[in-house]
């Protein structure tokens, strides 16, 4: 089993862990999909995670906010351990947002409404407030006019970028993106790139599963490489992806860099 | 986005290419139209000539009938007939009903009968559905197999089967006499072979000024939760709104209680002044005398000691006379209970018989009524001057709960077997359906949408409530509909149980009149109405929540 020594390289570091997972283990039924994974994220770190279809990273960024349960080690997040007491799992889900590669957007709620419904019914915000800090958000990912249409009504680059207001709107702290491209087309994976460009200097702890290699190189302060449940590589961006040292991840990288 | 200037090509547009007409779709449209018009027509046709054909041959002896004072034989009467008397009895009804009443009278209790336990069904069908239906999701094993195993065994065997055991087999071989009537779980409900007994609340005068309270108690709560809301937004602080919103609401009903039951001073009763009684609390000290007691509260202790039998205790019980159904019978014998003072009461229609009884000092030591009756009914007595209104505390609502006299029960309200069957059998039934569409449409809102409310922090009744139960409906509501109209059609199963509803009264109509067009024709087109009125409301509201798509 690899343990990896967190690498302390980054520019707007703080010092302090946000994120702890030691050895943690997560089976489906038989099947051990999660090995054993260690990791310490610091406050404002970029992570990006890739690996293989199937390699966990999905499994392992939703054990961080408890959409799913880990059996064995310990997850801290922002100083709360992770474990069956509800109120720790809504007080921790107050402060990390997640972004889904489906949008996940609630379809019979405006645009408007979408963004506003969490703030209002979680953070007990007034309507006012939550409306206009739903509205700067929309105007911040670009796309104020679309406020009162349904989900329904916007292009898939839209969607995801109104569930990133959506997410943004709570003003978590940590910010998980599970392959938020990737059901897009090539000419709107841009838009919500931007946008995540954008975030990554705003001071947010973001762990993003992507395979867009650029933006891993442009904003990333760690790449994580998952494969069969394992963390089998980390490093800064120039050195992981210049001169990668397991065999698994030079493959890897050579499959998804030069096809 | 807009190409404003391009316009679509209108219909009468050529194309440059001639297509030959059997190919071309536009034609092919028009003709399938005209096809399906002939086709339809010809049914319709057949049908009519049928039914015309039918009725010529049945006609003249049902019917037709003799129309005015010259002999002339016309359909302008054939309905006529439901103006003669009924003659034949109703069960149950919840308007009032004579066998001299016409037979539209009856149609319109059996109408009354059909929709009170179509109505009441539909309630407890959904309430037991939608909970089955979760049930059957449950994570619980036992709970998720035990919603199965009762959807599938209901689902499986026919409705007319389940209301025959259950009439036959359940409710009248195996219930007690009404004399070892049922207690489920203590409650206070009595349920044996003269039907379900159960306490209804009645209300009295004071009533009118709670229900002012309660009102008021809700814009205030209202009020209270916008307030606080404004605060909460002000100083960024959140407090337990719900919490205080719910105190202050129970906080103003309760003061409005303590406010109605003082002002309000509109029940009485009559005593004779021999009675030496002024106040309520002298009835106490008139038992006292009669059982020969130091303090009425200590009657049962006299009574286990064996210093007084029961037969005295009951020859010494205070005597009331009351009108049937009154709530002021209510309101005094449960202060009665409170004071341990034994009683009796005997029920009249009318308060003039009450006072007649009255008169007559054997059979009641006081009469309670409304002073206002009290007062009137008194002027009736000669020596009125010797009787006297007591005034009686009186609370804006009181439980009436059924107790045993005799061989029935008095107080609450009752279900007859008949009634309870049907209704039953009804909910148990549509229920298994409602919940398989419950199920389903729980199960159409994606597993995506329950993990986006979870990662934004929505706790699971916020999950359910928001996100779920509003997009599970729009699947659920046009199936569920059709449920509730399966449940009011399959009421005229009622014909099994011998529940008077609709169709049962039209059969007992066409059995006794001899006319059996007539009864079936107004029964279709009742049933008729009801589907016409669902749909109506189904397509409303279909077109109200239908998904905005691009
Ligand atoms: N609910 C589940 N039940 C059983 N097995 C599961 C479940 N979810 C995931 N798995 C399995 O766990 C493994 C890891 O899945 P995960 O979704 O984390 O992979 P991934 O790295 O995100 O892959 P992808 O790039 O395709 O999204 C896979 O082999 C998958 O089949
Ligand atoms: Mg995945």
């Amino acid at each position: 089993m690899t343990t990896t020594e967190p690498i302390t390289t980054t520019r707007r570091l703080t010092g302090e862990y946000i994120i702890e997972c030691e050895n943690v283990h997560k089976w489906y039924g038989d099947f051990h999909a999660l090995k054993g994974i260690d990791l310490h994220v610091k406050s404002g770190e970029v992570i990006v995670i890739i690996g293989p279809s199937g390699s966990g990273k999905s499994t392992f960024i939703r054990c961080l906010n408890r959409l799913e349960e880990h059996q064995e080690g310990e997850i801290v997040v922002d100083g709360i351990t992770l474990s069956y007491d509800v109120r720790n799992i809504a007080e921790i889900r107050r402060e990390v947002g997640m972004v889904f590669q489906q949008f996940n957007l609630f379809p019979h709620l405006t645009v408007l409404e979408n963004v506003m419904l969490a703030p209002i019914h979680v953070r007990k915000w007034s309507r006012d407030r939550a409306e206009e800090t739903a509205m700067k958000w929309l105007m911040r990912v670009g796309i104020p006019e679309q406020a009162n249409k349904y989900p329904g009504q916007l292009s898939g680059g839209q969607q995801q970028r109104v569930a990133i207001a959506r997410t943004l709107t709570m003003e978590p702290k940590i910010l998980l993106f599970d392959e938020p491209t990737s059901a897009l087309d090539p000419e709107m994976i841009k838009e919500v790139l931007d946008v995540m460009r954008d975030l990554a200097g705003g001071g947010y702890t973001i762990l993003a599963v992507t395979h867009e290699m650029g933006f891993a190189r442009e904003v990333a302060d760690r790449v994580i490489f998952m494969d069969a449940g394992q963390i089998v590589e980390e490093n800064i961006p120039e050195n992981f992806f210049s001169n990668p040292k397991n065999e698994r991840t030079k493959l890897f990288l050579s499959q998804i860099l030069h096809h | 986005m807009s190409e404003s200037s391009h316009r679509p090509p209108s219909s009468t547009y050529t194309t440059h290419e001639r297509i030959p007409f059997w190919r071309d779709g536009r034609v092919l449209g028009v003709l399938a139209q005209i096809l399906f018009v002939i086709v339809v027509g010809s049914v319709i046709y057949w049908f009519i000539s049928n039914v015309a054909a039918n009725l010529s041959r049945l006609g003249d002896s049902q019917f037709v009938c003799l129309y005015g004072t010259t002999e002339q034989w016309s359909y302008r009467c054939a309905f006529d007939f439901l103006s003669s008397e009924a003659q034949f009895d109703i069960s149950e009804s919840i308007i009032p009903y004579r066998t001299s009443d016409s037979y539209w009278q009856a149609i319109r209790v059996g109408l009354l009968n059909t929709v009170k336990v179509s109505f009441v069904g539909i309630i407890l069908a959904t309430i037991l559905g939608t909970v089955a239906g979760i049930a059957r999701l449950s994570q619980n094993w036992l709970v998720r197999n035990i919603a199965k195993t009762y959807i599938d065994i209901i689902r499986n065997t026919p409705l007319l089967l389940q209301l025959f055991f259950l009439y036959f087999v359940v409710l009248l071989l195996e219930l007690p006499a009404v004399n070892a009537a049922l207690q489920p779980f203590g409650l206070p409900v009595f349920i044996s072979q003269r039907g379900v007994n159960f306490p209804k609340v009645v209300t009295l005068s004071s009533f009118a000024i709670w229900f002012a309270f309660i009102v008021l108690a809700l814009i205030q709560a209202q009020f209270l939760w916008m307030y606080l809301g404004a605060r909460e937004e002000k100083t960024g602080k959140t407090s337990s709104r719900l919490f205080w919103c719910v105190l202050s609401f129970f906080i103003v009903v309760g003061l409005g209680w303590l406010v109605a039951s003082s002002t309000v001073h509109n029940e009485g009763f009559l005593v004779s002044r021999a009675a030496r009684v002024r106040e309520f609390s002298d009835l106490e000290s008139l038992m006292e005398r009669r059982l020969r007691l130091d303090n009425i509260r200590l009657l049962d202790e006299f009574v286990e000691r064996g210093r007084l039998s029961a037969e005295e205790v009951s020859a010494a019980a205070l005597l009331v006379c009351s009108v049937q159904g009154s709530p002021s019978e209510v309101n005094l014998t449960a202060q009665l209970r409170a004071a341990g003072i034994p009683y009796k009461v005997s029920r009249f229609a009318r308060p003039d018989q009450a006072i007649d009884a009255y008169a007559e000092e054997a059979t009641c030591d006081i009469f309670v009524a409304p002073k206002a009756t009290l007062a009137a009914e008194r002027n009736l007595l000669e020596d009125s001057a010797n009787h006297m209104i007591v005034p009686v505390r009186e609370t804006p609502a009181r439980w009436a709960v059924p107790a045993l006299e005799g061989f029935n029960f008095v107080g609450g309200s009752r279900m007859s077997l008949e009634f309870t069957a049907l209704l039953v059998g009804l909910v148990v039934y549509t229920a298994a359906f409602i919940a398989e569409i419950v199920r389903a449409g729980i199960l159409s809102v994606g597993k995506g949408q329950s993990e986006a409310a979870r990662a934004l922090g929505l706790s699971e009744g916020q999950r359910l409530r928001l996100i779920v139960l509003p997009q599970a409906l729009r699947v659920i509501i046009p199936p569920l509909t059709s449920q509730y109209l399966n449940l009011t059609k399959n009421s005229s199963l009622a014909l099994a149980v011998a529940y008077p509803d609709l169709w049962r009264v039209m059969s007992i109509i066409g059995n006794q009149s001899g006319r059996s067009i007539q009864p079936i024709i107004l029964t279709a087109l009742t049933y008729l109405t009801f589907s016409i009125v669902i749909s109506l409301f189904l397509n409303w509201y279909n077109k109200r929540i239908q998904l905005v798509e691009r």
